[in-house]
């Protein structure tokens, strides 16, 4: 018998969670809500689970730190959730202009020290055949641009604005 | 019928329509070649041919689009003809124009035909000549500055901008504010000019609110041209058609039979041979407006195939061969509903990003009635450089109703871990009381779905996903990289728990 405690992550939503385990059969604590569940793997790739008494097909695999669950027609992605990490996490610095997705940066429409306006386009990033324009959320100064070509990944920085001063309220 | 005359042909594609059109060679009884690009090496369509010959780099331009690479690919294997399948090369007249200097049977219209045609233009003008209803417009305004303003302006606003040479969506931009049409204007060209190689636009006066309706039309070399019947393709995302069903739920034999008439006349108008698709848009007093032909096979062509009992890549390779029709218009009568899903590597929750990556996982669905055209496999990279399409579910039932309700089931069957994708996203329009109504326009789903986000896991998933985070906390090799391996042991005598250790795909 076991008793292990976590934080399960999801997005931008955290649930912790404690489980204990009796044999073949565990309690889980989500949340608000208690689970007695059971779970045989079988096959790859696949489980039999039992949740409160319902059958439950899961489809899963692991990938890195992430587990994805395929449950009853939906797919989930869940992280364990570890202390502090969401912080430790290398700050989002307002204004800068990120990837929406892997592609790569067809076009730079703005030089560094240019000024921008709130919604002026800023660059394009393609991928599997269509534009996505990336505009400016805020005012202030192009500080550093990608280089047209560059492949990125999803969330990549490809535009830094910095704030200017006559606009910099709370600095 | 016997046998076809070409012995080898060569697949000019990838992905699904790939394998699909590998298939029908197949059944044919005829040898395929597969051309690849360097991101497919390992994909399913070109494992699936009896040959496959490397075009090149991952780019288009490089590989697929490439038609010199492809023509020499033709020649080198000994390939009669050349099936072009849908995109890439496929509406290419200097393409089509290029295998016939090479002595190869391009599997499709003339070069002369998908060049006429494929001038949106010179498309409206046809069907017009021949009193089809066209949507009001103004054809290539130049780019001079302001000539675009005064044109849109002319029609009045909304107006629609679109790549001449166009299709699928790219290049195509709705303008409501005369102070966008600048920028729009330029990002259709730039859109146009990479998809087409071509940016000359076209603007239409919008129609709002309008459905889509196509009809599939099959013509042979000998003057025979039939009908099969109309799809309906108005659940439509940013102008890429979503799901597509035959027949219309808006369409009863009249209807059916002017809207059918008038595809035939601007088919034959136009000298059309091999298989196409003339595209309306109906308005809200049920009046259709000639769009444009599409001088190819269409990503929804399941569809009429279910309904109408037609195999149409086989149809294609027959009437290329130069065999007769065997089918008179009299002879088609549709059959039941079949209802398509189009599933793209795209996330819902990010604004339909499209989500590139390794499949890891995939479980596709096997209910009666079901085909799903699919062109991915487990442990297959999906390319970031192609048309994020994954596959396609088809669902056909003797009613639209039993048709919707197994299209239901067989999206919540479909698992496809890894990319992202719009499975359950798909499952929400099908299962949508308006979609059940068949009360569809173009706006389908910015009215019915645009704030749709998917619902919050429930406790019994997140018990589950705990168990499974916790079990492999601290197995060995729960690094950062994917790992090799299997389930651990035989669930009978090993620890349970400890079994659900690893299962990591390679």
């Amino acid at each position: 018998m076991s008793d292990t405690r976590g934080v399960l992550v999801s997005g931008s939503q955290s649930v912790p969670y404690v489980i204990e385990r009796e044999g073949p059969a565990a309690t889980a604590r989500v949340g608000d809500c208690e689970v007695v569940l059971s779970v045989r793997p079988v096959a790859p790739g696949l489980l039999a689970a039992t949740c409160n008494g319902r059958n439950l097909q899961v489809h899963w695999v692991m990938d890195g730190s992430r587990t994805l669950l395929h449950v009853k027609g939906q797919t989930y992605e869940f992280e364990l959730g570890r202390a502090g990490s969401r912080e430790a996490r290398a700050p989002i610095v307002e204004g800068d202009l990120r990837a929406p997705m892997p592609g790569v940066v067809s076009r730079m429409l703005v030089r560094p020290g240019q000024t921008v306006n709130a919604g002026d386009p800023l660059c394009v990033v393609e991928a599997m055949k269509m534009e996505h324009l990336v505009r400016a959320v805020r005012p202030g100064m192009v500080i550093r641009v990608t280089e047209p070509g560059t492949q990125v990944e999803s969330g990549a920085v490809v535009v830094e604005v910095e704030r200017t001063t006559e606009d910099a309220d709370g600095r | 019928m016997g046998a076809v005359d070409f012995t080898k042909i060569l697949v000019a594609n990838r992905g699904e329509i790939a394998v699909r059109i590998i298939r029908a060679c197949r059944e044919l009884g005829i040898a395929t070649v597969a051309v690849y690009s360097e991101a497919d090496a390992l994909a399913p369509h070109m494992l699936l041919a009896d040959e496959a010959v490397l075009l090149g780099p991952p780019e288009p331009a490089q590989s697929y689009l490439h038609i010199g690479r492809v023509v020499e690919a033709a020649r080198r294997t000994g390939a009669q003809a050349v099936h072009p399948g849908y995109g890439f090369l496929s509406e290419n007249p200097d393409f089509a124009a290029a295998c016939g200097e090479a002595d190869l049977t391009f599997i499709g219209p003339p070069p002369a035909v998908i060049r006429a045609l494929g001038d949106k233009s010179r498309a409206r003008r046809l069907a017009a000549a021949v009193g089809v209803p066209i949507v009001p417009g103004v054809d290539d305004p130049g780019s001079a500055e302001g000539a675009l303003r005064e044109a849109a302006l002319r029609l009045g606003l909304p107006v629609l901008l679109k790549a001449a040479a166009g299709g699928g969506g790219k290049g195509m931009r709705t303008v409501r504010d005369a102070a966008d049409l600048e920028i729009q204007a330029q990002g259709a060209r730039r859109e146009a000019a990479a998809a087409f190689g071509d940016d000359t636009l076209l603007i239409e006066k919008l129609i709002e609110r309008p459905r889509h309706i196509e009809v599939q039309i099959l013509a042979d070399a000998h003057g025979n041209i039939v009908h099969l019947g109309e799809r309906e393709c108005s659940v439509q995302r940013r102008h890429q058609k979503v799901v597509e069903e035959s027949p219309s739920p808006l369409a009863d034999d009249p209807f059916r039979a002017a809207l059918g008439e008038a595809a035939v006349r601007v088919a034959r108008a136009a000298g059309y041979v091999n298989a196409g698709t003339v595209e309306f848009l109906v308005d809200d007093r049920r009046s259709f407006h000639f769009l444009e032909v599409n001088t190819r096979l269409q990503v929804e062509h399941p569809v009429t195939e279910l309904v109408a009992g037609v195999d149409l890549v086989q149809a294609q390779i027959r009437v290329a061969a130069g065999e007769v029709l065997d089918l008179r218009q009299d002879d088609v009568s549709l059959r039941g509903w079949a209802v398509e899903c189009r599933v793209y590597a795209e996330d819902p929750e990010a604004g339909f990003a499209p989500s590139p990556g390794r499949v890891l996982h995939l479980h596709e669905p096997q209910l009666p009635g079901v085909r799903v055209d699919s062109g991915i496999r487990a442990g297959q990279d999906i390319p970031v450089h192609y048309d994020p399409i994954l596959s396609k579910v088809i669902a056909w039932a003797p009613t639209r109703s039993a048709a919707i309700r197994r299209m239901a089931q067989a999206l919540r069957e479909y698992v496809i871990l890894g990319p992202r994708t719009n499975l359950l996203y798909l499952r929400a329009i099908v299962e949508h009381p308006a979609f059940a109504a068949g009360d569809l326009s173009t706006q389908f789903l910015p009215d019915h779905l645009g704030d749709w986000r998917p619902p919050a896991p429930p406790p019994e998933v997140l018990a589950v996903a705990a168990t499974l985070l916790e079990s492999n906390r601290h197995a060995p090799g729960s690094s950062r990289r994917r790992r090799a391996g299997a389930i651990a042991a035989s669930p009978a005598f090993a620890d349970p728990w400890d079994c659900l250790r690893g299962w990591r795909p390679s």
